[in-house]
């Protein structure tokens, strides 16, 4: 899913680092902090980024392929890490594998809600999305069942049923920082934010 | 396909003993209904499972009564009088006189707080049951940890040690225990019998989650404020009262011997009921009915009090009783039954509490405990009026079988622990799934409870108690 850019918004690169996650975050920081730039960057593997398949953490698991770390940085991050790039590796061994804008980003959410306060506050935080970020294909199904009231100990249903599911697009930093926000709601689903590069 | 026609009364079964094995399957499908539906088509199950029961039971009952009228209607008869009405009758006054006993306060849920109420419920269990114990329970201590993110591990070990592993000391506290008092198991020998076993379990699993919730407490970004004073309020309380009536009920009518009246004369051998069985039913029913009367409709409702889970009982136990006649029966027959192979096979504790509890797991525990309670005697060759003598009591059929003990410890143990395992081992276990999604928990799926929860922490527990008390 893309979405259209708006003039003068940030832009955003995916840099691949090869080596071990840790190691790249560290580097970065320290980085980043000595040069005093004002620089925006998340880690794919922290902020729930997909960034790598089942097979390819397992063969990381087995040794047989190298262990990279999947930062997203500002566009002018991104321009001065590929100055840097030669240097970066000459000095510590780290290669930057690829350095490429993103052209959009969207994330998958689901929800099942047996309550109808916790539908509400569910809908409200889909239809108060910050700006920027856009809700799309989203459905949802709500079934009551007036006979389903009260405990029942055999025949479990609920009087209230809500399912929806969706996704959420909009620009990669507002969608980071909005999957943050929604570990207050452990209703609210997101899966990992899939990333359409250039 | 004919039903063989047994010599009468060729095993102490009685010729139903010699029933062919597949006579067993609407007995089977009726637990596998109640163990799937909910899973499958709950909106259908929710709708139609007393029909489905009634269904499964008519599979049985009418062959049955077209080969035999006469032992047909007896083995109905007998099953209906001396297992199904007096377990619905405890069931119901339990289920009654806890739902008006109201817990409320203002309680925050720490670590040390949802250690103690766990284990007060554990206790509490054993004398209100698991169903009365968990509606009783499950919404203060949802209130109390309303605050917190981290919430669905509190509701998963309340499931193990409320609804399942606390019922473990008394008839009163699982359905399976009853059953096994029905059938002859003195009241206070699942006390001193079961102790030792529930005391290791239930500290192991209260030690688990003590750790699991300290982790997740200090997690918490925000805790609550110190308002309030903190304390429970207990409201309905003189229901204890008519909780011990029961109590003392049930216990008298394990040591009075009244006269036997009989109820139906047909078959191999007449339906006899002694006496204190009514009489300890009549006590229930004035002691359920003294808390209806006596106990404010408004603390029921704050309990989400209904009738709907007796319902289920009563319908799905109809069929349950009805079809499992001949599952017992060819149990009973021990090596001269369908299931001589069976019987053979499980044979000693470690064997019995493995096999009743992972039955227990995927179906209900108690027909599972009362199949495995007659492959036990079946595989000792003895009968249930032996049973008291058996465990040790006064009796003279029969004296001390230590063998017995251990393996009805060992049955009673899985029925009672292992209905934790999943969601459908034991009655309550759904409902508390229910309540505390209705309160915004997002609760594991069916396998995500077995394969994050229950099989991490209860298996180790179970080994540990198989090679305490069982090798």
């Amino acid at each position: 899913m893309t979405t259209t850019r708006k003039a003068g918004e940030p832009t955003f690169n995916e840099v691949v680092i090869q080596g071990k996650a840790k190691v790249v975050r560290a580097f970065l920081s320290g980085l980043v902090l000595g040069s005093g730039r004002q620089a925006a960057v998340y880690y794919s593997y922290l902020d729930g980024v997909h960034h790598e398949g089942k097979a390819e953490k397992l063969a990381e698991l087995v040794g047989v392929r190298e262990s990279d770390c999947h930062v997203i940085v500002d566009a002018d991050t991104a321009t001065w890490l590929r100055g840097l790039a030669k240097s970066i590796t000459a000095e510590t061994g780290l290669v930057v594998a690829a350095n490429r804008r993103i052209r959009g980003a969207s994330m998958a959410i689901r929800y099942e809600a047996f309550g109808q306060r916790y539908d509400d506050e569910i809908l409200s935080v889909l239809r108060n999305l910050p700006a920027g970020l856009k809700l799309v294909d989203f459905t949802r199904d709500v079934r009551t069942d007036p006979a389903a009231t009260g405990a029942t100990v055999y025949t479990p249903v609920h009087a209230f049923e809500a399912r929806g599911r969706g996704a959420v697009t909009g620009r990669i930093d507002q969608l980071i920082a909005f999957r943050r926000r929604l570990s207050d709601y452990p209703l609210l689903i997101a899966e990992d934010i899939e990333l359409k590069l250039a | 396909m004919s039903l063989p026609i047994p010599p009468h009364g060729a095993t102490h079964a009685g010729p139903v003993g010699l029933l062919p094995l597949w006579s067993a399957i609407p007995f089977a499908c009726t637990l596998l209904s109640i163990a799937l539906f909910p899973l499958l088509a709950p909106h259908f199950w929710h709708r139609h499972f007393a029909k489905v029961a009634a269904f499964w039971a008519l599979c049985f009952a009418v062959p049955f009564i077209l080969w035999n009228p006469a032992e047909a209607t007896r083995e109905i008869v007998h099953i209906m009088v001396i297992d199904y009405v007096p377990f619905l009758i405890l069931l119901w006054g339990l289920y009654t006189i806890a739902g008006g006993i109201y817990i409320g306060g203002d309680l925050r849920g720490r670590p040390a707080v949802n250690v103690v109420m766990l284990l007060v419920g554990t206790f509490l269990a054993s004398f209100i049951g698991t169903t009365g114990a968990a509606m009783v329970l499950i919404r203060p201590l949802l209130r109390a940890n309303a605050w917190r993110r981290s919430q669905v591990h509190v509701v998963i070990f309340f499931i193990f040690l409320i609804a399942n592993i606390g019922g473990s000391l008394t008839p009163l506290g699982d359905p399976p225990l009853f059953l096994g008092f029905l059938h002859g198991v003195p009241f206070f020998w699942v006390t001193k019998g079961l102790l030792p076993h529930m005391l290791t379990a239930s500290l192991l699993v209260l030690a688990v989650f003590a750790v699991v919730d300290t982790v997740l407490y200090r997690r918490e970004k925000t805790k609550p404020a110190a308002t309030g004073k903190g304390g429970i309020r207990i409201e309905g309380l003189h229901n204890g009262l008519f909780l011990l009536g029961v109590m003392g009920a049930v216990v008298l009518s394990g040591s009075l011997k009244l006269p036997e009246v009989t109820v139906l004369r047909l078959g191999s051998h007449p339906v006899v009921v002694p006496l204190q069985n009514w009489l300890k039913d009549a006590i229930i029913l004035l002691m359920g009915f003294l808390s209806l009367r006596t106990t404010k409709r408004a603390l029921r409702e704050s309990n989400g009090f209904s009738w709907a889970p007796i319902q289920e009982v009563a319908y799905l136990f109809a069929g349950i009783f009805v079809t499992i006649i001949p599952a017992l029966a060819i149990l009973k027959a021990g090596s001269e039954g369908a299931l001589a192979g069976l019987v053979g096979a499980v044979h000693g504790p470690v064997r019995f509490f493995w096999a009743t509890g992972a039955l227990s797991a995927f179906l209900d525990n108690a027909p599972t405990y009362l199949t495995f309670f007659n492959a036990a005697l079946g595989d000792l060759g003895v009968t249930e009026a032996m049973v008291p003598g058996l465990l040790g009591y006064p009796s003279t059929l029969a004296s001390l079988n230590p063998e017995f003990v251990h393996d009805l410890q060992a049955i009673s143990a899985g029925a009672v622990f292992m209905g934790a395992m999943t969601y459908i081992g034991n009655a309550p276990n759904f409902m508390v799934k229910s309540i505390a999604e209705e309160a915004g928990i997002r609760m594991p799926s069916f396998f995500g409870y077995l394969v994050k929860w229950s099989a991490p922490v209860l298996l180790p527990v179970f080994v540990v108690v198989t090679l305490l008390f069982f090798r």
